[in-house]
């Protein structure tokens, strides 16, 4: 096990315990469907598990999208929210896209962030409009993405 | 077709209320290369969905524009019916007009959930002259 992920483990147990924060599991996200000869699936998901109280939460955050059927993005590290009913989310990582054909398997490398406004419509359902950046600088051409995206979520915590 | 659209809307325009509703999503990306300019891409895909319904029943348009060219759009055009209630229904047939496809018949289906008077989130499989589409629709009453 990675330093990284050593050291995340000791925050997620050790965190709530020590402060008394309270805790939350939320997924924005935003599935689409297209038959057209053959089908095309495309889902991107944004995932914390936050602690925090009152404005000020922080956690970690995993990222996983759909891009096609030969193509995949996953980004692993924290994020940082401010507000409640309305609010900020600073969400990023480290960043790998994995493209898959035939024999071809590449695995580009990089960092990833992305900011959120949402709101909480309920104490379940939300709904965010996120600005996310990807940059990829090994394992495959060096580019730059930049996604506008409206994204739903689902949340859950105590 | 495009007649028999035409005719299906004026048939039905009794229909169309002084309440409408606006539901959809749109979405933008830009990849800039650093070696390969020529590879760059810029594109904005949306689907936005009118309603003139009243009492649950009315004319619709939905249009699916998706970013890989400005002419790979489509446009449905019906009559729909959708259940009363929180979580609610919705089916509707009518006839698709496409640069690329040409005219079709076209229907949705789907399912809803209003989280207030005004606000709902909507996921309406589209069929129309392409193929069929499927993903969540923002929506307002207004």
């Amino acid at each position: 096990m990675s330093v990284f992920f050593k050291f995340l483990t000791v925050l997620i147990f050790t965190l709530p315990l020590s402060s008394g924060a309270a805790f939350e599991i939320k997924s924005s996200f935003l599935p689409s469907l297209a038959f057209i000869n053959r089908a095309d699936v495309v889902f991107t998901s944004h995932n914390t598990l936050l602690f925090g109280t009152g404005d000020f939460w922080g956690g970690v955050y995993v990222g996983h999208e759909v891009i096609s059927d030969n193509v995949t993005d996953q980004t692993f590290g924290g994020a940082f929210r401010y507000g409640q009913q309305q609010f900020f989310e600073i969400q990023g990582g480290t960043f790998v896209r994995k493209f898959t054909q035939y024999q071809t398997d590449l695995e580009g490398k990089g960092f990833a962030a992305q900011i959120l406004y949402g709101t909480h419509l309920n104490s379940v359902f939300g709904l965010s409009l996120g600005l996310s950046g990807k940059r990829i600088n090994s394992g495959m051409e060096k580019r730059t993405i930049i996604t506008l995206l409206p994204l739903l979520s689902l949340r859950w915590g105590f | 077709m495009k007649n028999l659209i035409c005719v299906f809307i004026f048939f039905f325009h009794g229909a169309v209320a002084s309440a409408w509703e606006l539901e959809g999503f749109a979405g933008a990306q830009t990849t800039s290369y650093d070696d390969v300019e020529e590879a760059n891409t810029n594109g904005i895909s949306a689907r936005a969905k009118v309603n003139f319904y009243a009492q649950n029943k009315g004319v619709f348009a939905n249009l699916n524009a998706r970013g890989i060219s400005p002419i790979a759009g489509d446009l449905l055009v019906g009559y729909g019916w959708r259940t009363s209630g929180t979580w609610f229904f919705e089916g509707g047939v009518g006839g698709s007009m496409s640069a690329i496809y040409g005219t079709n018949v076209g229907a949705l289906a789907g399912t809803g959930y209003h989280v207030s008077n005004n606000l709902f989130i909507n996921f309406p499989m589209i069929i129309s002259g392409p193929g069929i589409f499927w993903s969540p629709y923002i929506g307002y009453s207004f």
